[in-house]
C-alpha cells in the first residue's frame, strides 16, 4: 500500500505551507509523523485521507480504500449512546450489522457501556468508542491525528498497545500523528521527523523492536533535537 | 421550580406600589395602584376571560405557523446557497418593517377579526425562528462535518443526522424570543382587527382607563410566561427522550 506526494504545494493563510513536497509512504505498519506543534503533520495527514486537496501536486493514494479516521477529540454524538455512535459509519453506508458493532465495543472494553451517553463517559471511554467507531468498518487503513494527547499515561499506554496489535494483526496500515517521542517509540515501525513547518525531506527513523527502548530514545532525540522548544 | 427571589421581590413591589399610592406619592392616574388593576378584573370577569383566551389563540395559531414556515424555510435555505442569498434579504426586511405598519394591509387583506390578529402574529415571530433554526444548523464543529464526509455521508444524512441535532438549541433560543414577538404582533393586530386584550387596550386609552390598560399588561406577561414554560417543559421532554440539549446548563 503507497501514499505518496509528488510536487505538492499547499498554503495557509496566504503562508506557504508546503512547496514541492516528495515523498511517499510505504504500508503496512503503524507510519508516525512526529514534529514540533506547527510543522503540518496534521494537515499532511488530512491531505493523505483525502480531507483536504492540495493547491497543486498530486497526493497518490490506493483506490477505494476503507479508511477510518481518528481525531484528537472522539467527536461523539452527544444525542446518541455509544453503541449509536459506534454504529454511526455502518449507518451512513446503509449498513446493517449490529453483530460487528457489539464485536467492536467488546473488543475496546466497552461492552457494557453501549447504552450510556457521551457525556456519562470518561475521557478514555470515549476514546475507545471512538476507536470502536472507526475500526467496526474493518479499515484497511487508518488516519490518527494525536488520538492519545488528552489522556493520562496509563490509559494512552493501553490504548496505544491496542492499536498497534489491531493495526499489525491484519496487515493494515496506519498512519500517526504525534509529538511524544515515547509515544511514537511505542507505536510505529516507522518515524518520519518533521523539524521543521514544510519539511521537504524528513528524517526517517525505523524502529527495532530489538532493541531497548531507551537506546532507541536517544537515537530518535539525537535525530530531532533543535526543533522542539 | 419556584423562583423565591422573584416572588419576594414581586410581593414587595406590590406592597410599595399600594404605600406610596396611598401617601400620594403616584399619581393614581398614571399609576393605578395594584388593588384597582385587581378590581378591574371583578368588574367584568368574563370579558376578560374572553379577551384573555382570544389573544392566547392567536398567539399560538401564530407561533404554531411561524414555527412551521421559519423550520421548513430553514431547511430549504440550507440545502441551496443560491436560494439563500436570495431569500435571506427579504426575511430580513420582513423584520425591519414595524408591524404596526403591516397591520392595515393585512385588514386590507384578511378583513377585521382573527385572520388579521393571526398574520400579524406569524409575520413578527417568523424571522427569528428562520435565523436561529439556520444558524443552528449552518453552525456545526468542522471535525464532526469532516467525520460524515469522510465516511461518504450525503447532503441528506449530514443534515438530518448531524445539522438537525445541532440545532436543538439554536432552535429553542430562538423560539423563546418568538414567543413573545407573537404576542406582540398579535396585539398590534387587535388593535387594528379588534378582539383580545388588543382592543381593551386601545378602547382603555380612549376612556382613559389606565387600570385597565394595566391589567391588561398583567395579563399579556402571564401568556408570555406561561408560553415561555410550556416551551421549555416540550424541549425537556424531547431532551429527556435524546439529549440534544446536553450543552446547555439549562438542560443538564
Amino acid at each position: 500500500m503507497i501514499f505518496s506526494f509528488q510536487e505538492v504545494h499547499l498554503r495557509f493563510k496566504n503562508k506557504i505551507l508546503f512547496e514541492n513536497l516528495n515523498f511517499q509512504f510505504k504500508g503496512p505498519g503503524v507510519i508516525a509523523l512526529l514534529g514540533p506543534s506547527g510543522c503540518g503533520k496534521s494537515t499532511l495527514i488530512r491531505l493523505l485521507a483525502g480531507l483536504q486537496p492540495p493547491d497543486s501536486g498530486l497526493v497518490q493514494r490506493p483506490i477505494g480504500l476503507k479508511q477510518g479516521f481518528i481525531f484528537q477529540e472522539s467527536h461523539l454524538l452527544n444525542w446518541r449512546n455509544t453503541f449509536e455512535n459506534v454504529n454511526l459509519s455502518l449507518e451512513l453506508k446503509n449498513l446493517f450489522n449490529p453483530e460487528a458493532v457489539q464485536k467492536a465495543l467488546k473488543d475496546v472494553g466497552l461492552e457494557d457501556s453501549s447504552s450510556l451517553f457521551p457525556q456519562e463517559l470518561s475521557g478514555g471511554m470515549k476514546m475507545r468508542a471512538s476507536l470502536a467507531r472507526a475500526f467496526v468498518l474493518n479499515p484497511e487503513v487508518l488516519f490518527c491525528d494525536e488520538p492519545f494527547a488528552a489522556l493520562d499515561e496509563v490509559t494512552r499506554e493501553n490504548l496505544q498497545k491496542y492499536l498497534r496489535d489491531y493495526i499489525l494483526k491484519s496487515s493494515r496500515t496506519c498512519f500517526f500523528v504525534t509529538h511524544h517521542l515515547s509515544e511514537a517509540l511505542s507505536v510505529a515501525d516507522e518515524i518520519y521527523c518533521f523539524k521543521k513547518r514544510g519539511e521537504l525531506d524528513p528524517e526517517i527513523f525505523q524502529v527495532d523492536r530489538n532493541q531497548d527502548s531507551a537506546t532507541q530514545l536517544a537515537s530518535l532525540k539525537t535525530k530531532v533535537r533543535g526543533s522542539f522548544l | 421550580m419556584t423562583n423565591r427571589p422573584f416572588l419576594i421581590l414581586c410581593v414587595l413591589i406590590i406592597i410599595s406600589w399600594e404605600f406610596f399610592s396611598a401617601l400620594g406619592f403616584l399619581p393614581t392616574s398614571l399609576f393605578p395602584p395594584p388593588h384597582e388593576v385587581f378590581n378591574s378584573f371583578l368588574e367584568t370577569p368574563l370579558e376578560w376571560q374572553d379577551a384573555f383566551l382570544q389573544t392566547a389563540k392567536a398567539t399560538l395559531a401564530g407561533h404554531l405557523i411561524s414555527l412551521s414556515f421559519g423550520i421548513l424555510a430553514a431547511f430549504i435555505l440550507i440545502l441551496s446557497t443560491p436560494l439563500k442569498n436570495a431569500f435571506l434579504p427579504l426575511a430580513i426586511f420582513f423584520q425591519t418593517v414595524p408591524i404596526i405598519a403591516i397591520a392595515p394591509l393585512l385588514v386590507i387583506y384578511f378583513g377585521f377579526g382573527l385572520p388579521t390578529v393571526i398574520a400579524a402574529s406569524a409575520i413578527v415571530s417568523f424571522f427569528p425562528v428562520l435565523a436561529s433554526f439556520l444558524l443552528g444548523l449552518e453552525n456545526i464543529e468542522k471535525e464532526k462535518l469532516e467525520l460524515f464526509q469522510l465516511y461518504g455521508a450525503s447532503k441528506w444524512q449530514i443534515l438530518i443526522k448531524l445539522r438537525l441535532p445541532s440545532a436543538f438549541l439554536s432552535l429553542y433560543s430562538g423560539l423563546k424570543v418568538a414567543i413573545g414577538l407573537s404576542i406582540i404582533g398579535t396585539v398590534a393586530g387587535e388593535f387594528v382587527a379588534g378582539g383580545g386584550l388588543g382592543s381593551i387596550i386601545d378602547s382603555a386609552r380612549t376612556q382613559q382607563r389606565v387600570d385597565r390598560v394595566f391589567a391588561s399588561l398583567l395579563l399579556l406577561a402571564l401568556l408570555g410566561l406561561v408560553g415561555l414554560y410550556l416551551l421549555k417543559m416540550i424541549f425537556l421532554l424531547i431532551h429527556k427522550i435524546r439529549p440534544y440539549g446536553s450543552y446547555s446548563e439549562e438542560f443538564r
